[in-house]
């Protein structure tokens, strides 16, 4: 699926740039929680963070951080099965396995420049929603050497393919909101 | 340069063989969005919500980092290196004649450095990188439910830095960053021209980003931003001013007057 | 930006142009040996400046494929294709599926790791350094910075002057990429320097052929930037003229060649699986000539590359390659678990715990051990609980 660079969300912020076919909404949470629009998914968020979350008709998403999405961000995405893989211009699928799913969301990072030479640092199962799902853990670095991780939990089922992303730098920030990003896997429910 | 802009057996996805330069980043471009709509009646400078009174006495300033570039008649955007260095030279050289007219700042200089801890400084410029400018920009141009982070400024890059504080003795370091457009002869032929004609061709503009950064708990201190849309860094003038402008408003600068 | 039309005469606009733009100095002569720095014009410095900081940028981004051993080698080639140039033309592989080649305005010339798997021998090999050589010994780079400079200058003033504006599409269409006749003035010399080395020139159509295959395979269209290079097929026409005019015999190379990229091109084929790029899979190792030069262990990737892409008929055909695999190498655990997956999805749910209970007696320490584990879990729950 295509992710929300740092770059788009920066752009996002504070500016009406989107057609009329996408709603986002930023706000600062004053509650711990973020939902979107379409009702597709909630869960914790720490209140005091900043979220937009952007809904279309065939996804939604909701990004969260503290102090700028370009630093760091926690990036909760639903989206249709069809064309869910855009780079690889695949579809996912409600039975696929979650080798298969994994298979091919690194396929898809792979095809994006950002994180195209990443490094697999964890690969495993593991239950999100009480669904059976994947989660990836990669290490890439940005055009100045900068060491990123990015951890991600995925699943499927019959609303579509649900990730949810951290992404940090490695100096600092990553093991900083770890926890947060973990409460809030914990925490993540789909609306249906 | 990407390899996009090189010679290719097959040709790239996007642009090839074109002598690109560093293109404007999103910082610049807001930047200049700031200038241009007068959103810089937003304060420029960001003081740490954790920073005491005043800041810190020590301060080693690491090497400006200033792109100098050209724009030529079309528009073409070219970083050259030469002027870069001279850029670089004129601001470091103000910046320290600044600190050392300052009661309250001694300067310190960088101590020579093993590769491994090369390395973990350009590790933490990389990162200051990203968290300096997306501090700015968060606190300045974001929208309102960023606001907060202006009152709230308390950005930092950990505190892997500590060796620095050890061999060096300074407190804080001091990190400026910049960039410099300067328009060619035939750019200035077209923007008279263009002129006559009532249309506007953007010109040269500079900025300097300065930063200080606590060495024991990486927090970033102070922040400050000054842009000039004529000035030019290669002229020592030119950077004494945009450096004066920058410090005007360091912490402690009004209780010396 | 609103255009007002302009009454100038054309000798007006021509001078106007001229000055603007900074009409350039005189042509830009081929390198005849490695230049020093100190002699090089200003512009040219400045891509030289711009070369480096790419170098840095690919190092620092971790994009080379770590390999002494193969980056020797074909700097060895190199060295032979161009001896005046030792030391200047510096090739590097990275580390990506992509199939291609560059070559920077300071001489790094790179390599993808992609384009070793497309590739059969040295010759071929030599053709591709030999042609991004060509780019570098005739100064390309500067060359396209100049005309593009002034283009992007005239084509400013033309829209000023509100002239049509068939110039500033010319100027626009030369951005994306070199001209077609210095593609095809790299594609000469390459070939001389080519034959000039040794090697056998008729290979040097093989190479485009191969190019325009995996083009093909990857349903990759001819870009529109294409229309700036002389399409594939033309080059294939052309060097198969150049060829027929060639009496020599010459290098092929091609047990060295299989040699010293053995690891490369299976890694390369690993990568080309873990991007989703599986027609250029396909493509290689469903050619028995080309699968001949890979180990066993590569039908399992073919396989792979059929189950992934799931298209019709796939499944077949992984099944089949994964069995002969196994008839190679009875021993090797991966094929199992492939056959497990296929097995659990088609609901064959006695084949699949039989399939996925044999890969982990054969590589207990299985990476993803706990995948399969769970999928025996599932498989007990629909066969053994009432």
């Amino acid at each position: 699926m295509k992710r929300l660079s740092p770059l788009l969300l920066s752009v996002l912020l504070g500016a009406s740039l989107l057609s009329g076919c996408v709603t986002t909404k930023t706000t600062r949470l004053d509650a711990p929680e973020v939902t979107v629009a379409d009702g597709a998914f909630t869960a914790w968020a720490p209140a005091g963070w900043v979220a937009t979350t952007l809904t279309e008709a065939v996804s939604s998403a909701a990004v969260v951080s503290r102090d700028g999405p370009p630093i760091h961000y926690i990036l909760l995405q639903r989206h249709d099965h069809q064309k869910a893989f855009s780079g690889l211009e695949r579809d996912s699928t409600p039975d696929m396995l979650p080798t298969e799913l994994a298979e091919t969301l690194l396929a898809e990072m792979r095809k994006d420049d950002e994180t195209e030479h990443l490094e697999v640092v964890e690969n495993s199962p593991a239950t999100i929603a009480g669904r059976a799902g994947v989660l990836l853990h990669i290490r890439f670095r940005n055009d100045k050497g900068l060491e990123i991780q990015r951890r991600v939990y995925a699943f499927v089922d019959s609303g579509g393919i649900y990730t949810l992303s951290y992404q940090a730098p490695t100096l600092h920030y990553f093991d900083r909101d770890f926890e947060v990003f973990e409460h809030t896997v914990r925490s993540f429910r789909t609306g249906a | 340069m990407h390899p996009d802009s090189a010679d290719s057996m097959n040709p790239p996805v996007s642009a090839a063989g074109c002598p690109r330069a560093s293109h404007p980043a999103l910082f610049v471009f807001l930047l200049l969005i700031l200038l241009i709509t007068g959103c810089a009646s937003v304060p420029p400078e960001r003081v740490n919500v954790n920073a005491g009174e005043t800041l810190p006495g020590r301060v080693l300033i690491l090497p400006a980092r200033i792109t100098s570039s050209e724009i030529s008649a079309g528009g073409v955007i070219e970083e050259v290196k030469a002027w870069s260095e001279v850029s670089g030279a004129n601001v470091e050289r103000d910046l320290r004649r600044y600190a050392q007219s300052r009661p309250n700042l001694e300067v310190v200089s960088l101590p020579d450095l093993t590769e491994e801890e090369r390395q973990v400084l350009d590790q933490h410029l990389a990162l200051y990188d990203l968290v300096g400018t997306t501090a700015y920009l968060y606190s300045t141009y974001a929208g309102k439910e960023w606001e907060h982070k202006r009152s709230e400024f308390d950005y930092s890059l950990g505190d892997g830095l500590r060796f620095l504080k050890e061999r060096s003795g300074a407190d804080a370091a001091l990190i400026i960053t910049g960039e410099d457009y300067i328009s060619t002869a035939g750019r200035k032929g077209l923007f008279v021209a263009a002129a006559l004609f009532g249309v506007v061709i953007p010109m040269g503009h500079s900025y300097l980003l300065a930063g200080m950064v606590d060495l024991d708990s990486g927090e970033v201190l102070w922040m400050n931003l000054e842009a000039s849309g004529s000035a030019d860094l290669r002229n020592p003038d030119n950077a004494g001013e945009l450096v004066k402008g920058l410090f005007d408003e360091f912490p402690g600068a009004k209780q010396e007057q | 930006m609103s255009v007002r039309a302009c009454s100038l005469s054309l000798p007006g606009v021509l001078l106007l142009l001229a000055v603007l733009t900074g009409c350039t100095a005189g042509p830009v002569r081929p390198l005849t040996e490695a230049p020093q720095r100190s002699n090089l014009a200003n512009d040219e410095t400045r891509l030289w400046d711009m070369a480096e900081e790419g170098d840095e940028e690919i190092a620092k981004g971790g994009q080379i494929y770590r390999s002494e051993a193969l980056r020797s080698y074909l700097q060895s080639i190199m060295d032979r294709l161009y001896p005046e140039f030792r030391g200047r033309l510096q090739v590097q592989v990275i580390d990506s599926p992509v199939v291609n080649a560059f070559a920077l305005p300071n001489g790094s010339i790179y390599v993808h790791l992609g384009m070793l798997s497309q590739l059969e021998n040295e010759a071929q090999l030599a053709t591709v350094l030999a042609h991004e050589g060509a780019h570098f010994v005739n100064r390309h780079s500067l060359q396209q910075r100049r005309s593009t400079k002034s283009s992007l200058a005239a084509a400013n003033v033309v829209a000023l002057l509100g002239v049509p504006l068939v110039g500033e599409l010319a100027a626009v269409s030369s951005i994306y990429g070199y001209s077609r006749d210095m593609e095809r003035e790299a594609d000469r010399i390459g070939w001389e320097r080519l034959t000039a080395a040794g090697y056998a020139g008729r290979e040097a159509e093989g190479t485009f052929r191969h190019l325009l295959e995996e083009l093909k395979a990857m349903e990759i269209e001819e870009p529109v930037f294409f229309s700036s290079h002389p399409k594939l097929q033309e080059r294939i026409d052309s060097f198969h003229e150049l060829a027929e005019g060639y009496r020599g015999n010459g290098e092929i190379g091609e047990a060295r060649y299989l040699e010293a990229t053995a690891e490369a091109r299976l890694d390369a084929i690993e990568a080309d699986l873990g991007s989703g790029r599986f027609a250029s899979v396909i493509l290689v190792l469903e050619n028995e000539e080309r699968l001949a030069h890979y180990p066993p262990s590569a039908l399992f990737y073919l396989g792979e590359a059929y189950r992934r892409r799931g298209g019709e008929g796939d499944r077949d055909q992984a099944v089949k390659a994964y069995g002969r695999c196994l008839e190679y190498r009875p021993g090797f655990a991966p094929p199992y678990r492939a056959l497990g997956l296929m097995q659990l999805k088609q609901e064959e749910y006695a084949l699949a715990r039989e399939s996925f209970t044999r890969y982990l007696e054969l590589d207990p320490g299985a990476a993803d051990r706990a995948y399969v584990e769970n999928y025996l879990k599932r498989i007990s729950k629909e066969l053994d609980e009432p």
